[in-house]
């Protein structure tokens, strides 16, 4: 930068790193004149504090299957606040309370209102207009060989259960376009379903081995320490499967645990209340 | 790819029985053992692990009729179904002549059932088959489990080339023979254009 000297009027430059943490001291090489460079006061007003953003409200209406745990969990992580429901009219009741940002409905419902019925009321209602409505197919995993339905019913988007959680994300990011890309798995690529793909077969052999295991260690919270040789040698086992740079990232092994003991113990709440 | 003993006239098949993890394979196997007359058979031979899972093969040779005067010998193996033991199962397929897929009608379990279909289609592309070729038929299993998807459903999403698939409960014998004489009579016709 150049400096002019307040004492003799020299022009000199001298090399210093801008913006200046602090002041710095230097010498006018003609006069030897001591200066001193001070920062520039700073101009950056402190932002207001943001104000809280609301989050988005999310309604699941389906019976309470492993399904909706998982479809629960994803919107948590899509920073979705979730509130699930049984059955169509009490939901109806709340996201006309709450004008939810998002309904996900069951085609087939128990009680009078079908999710179809649901869909229709919600788009039919010009106080929610803003809802966007996602309906589940009432098959299994009908992913080939067969056509999406004609007729949504006035809803926005169609799932199947079964779908990957990467197309689940992508129906709601299209319908929310804000929300951010980068909560989860950010570089989800074909290497991360397979490796995905590949912790839920062996946690399902683990399973369909040890029923009683299983069971028992979800009940009483022991499920880790009851199966922890079988964990051990499926967690080997994948990571003998999956590149390190691929399991690093994700952690997708004891992920796919994690999700496994909370839909079973959701699972198993409503055997015990049924 | 079949064997045949021409001192003892006979023609030794081998079909394996193939599918996920507690599907039913050995099952089937133990059915058809128990239901064949003694003078007819081998011994069933189980080799196990120390993890206590069927792991290796159970082996049980069945007459069943004749071709061009040889007598047909039929091995019947099962293959370890857990995920974990693959190298065994492409070891167990070579010099198959019939496979018979077993699946697991649990909604649970339907992924595996996937995944054993494809694994079974690339073990035995490394081992120089083509699963277009070979004789198949598909059983879906555990028919009487309240947690069993339709069947529609199943045959969609496990159907290879339109194979002869059958309803079963191995537990009961309900469709075992039928799907072994539908695979064994595939294997013979192959015999026979040979």
């Amino acid at each position: 930068m150049e400096i002019t000297c307040k004492k003799c009027s020299a022009v000199f430059r001298a090399v210093i790193d801008l913006p200046l943490a602090g002041p710095v001291r230097v010498a006018c090489p003609v006069c030897r004149q001591q200066l001193t460079l001070r920062p520039a006061p700073s101009t950056e007003v402190t932002p207001p504090p943001r104000p809280a953003v609301k989050q988005r409200e999310a309604v699941i209406v389906d019976e309470p299957r492993p399904f909706r745990a998982f479809l629960g969990a994803q919107l948590q992580k899509l920073g979705f606040k979730v509130t699930l429901f049984d059955t169509g009219e009490p939901a109806l009741e709340f996201v006309g309370r709450t004008s939810a940002a998002l309904v996900i409905v069951n085609v087939y419902l128990k009680g009078n209102r079908l999710g179809v019925d649901l869909s229709e009321d919600i788009k039919n209602d010009p106080q929610l207009k803003s809802t966007r409505v996602v309906l589940i197919g009432a098959l299994f995993r009908a992913n080939r060989f067969r056509a999406n339905p004609t007729n949504l019913y006035g809803a926005d988007e169609y799932i199947e259960e079964q779908i990957p959680e990467k197309e689940f994300r992508q129906i709601i990011r299209k319908l929310f376009p804000e929300v951010s890309p980068t909560v989860e798995h950010p570089t989800e690529t074909l290497e991360h379903e397979d490796a995905r793909r590949l912790a839920r077969l062996i946690l399902s052999d683990i399973i369909i081995y040890n029923t009683a295991k299983v069971e028992q260690g979800i009940r009483d919270g022991s499920f880790f320490d009851l199966l922890e040789r079988e964990i051990s040698e499926g967690r080997q086992y994948f990571d003998s499967r999956v590149e390190m740079r691929v399991r690093q990232n994700s952690e997708i092994f004891n992920e796919t645990l994690r999700q496994f003991v909370l839909m079973k113990r959701e699972e198993l709440g409503r055997t015990s209340t049924a | 790819m079949t064997f045949i003993n021409y001192a003892a006239r006979e023609i030794n098949c081998k079909i394996v029985y193939y599918g996920p993890g507690l599907c039913g394979k050995t099952t089937n196997l133990q059915w058809i053992y128990d239901k064949t007359n003694p003078q007819a058979k081998g011994k069933l031979i189980s080799l196990a692990t120390e993890t206590d899972r069927t792991l290796f093969f159970d082996f049980l040779p069945l007459d069943l009729g004749q071709v061009r005067g040889f007598k047909t010998r039929f091995h019947l193996y099962t293959v370890p179904g857990q995920v974990f033991y693959d190298a065994s199962r492409k070891l167990i397929l070579k010099g198959v002549d019939g496979v018979i897929f077993v699946a697991d009608s649990q909604e649970a379990r339907m992924e595996a059932n996937v995944e054993a279909r494809y694994n079974l289609e690339k073990n035995l592309k490394d081992q120089g088959y083509d699963l277009a070729a070979v004789p198949y038929a598909l059983q879906l299993n555990k028919r009487d489990l309240p947690t069993a998807i339709a069947a529609d459903e199943m045959y969609r999403q496990l159907n290879f080339k339109g194979e002869p698939t059958f309803e079963a409960v191995a537990m009961s014998g309900t469709g075992v023979f039928d799907t072994l004489k539908s695979v064994a009579k595939l294997v013979l016709q192959e015999l026979k254009k040979k």
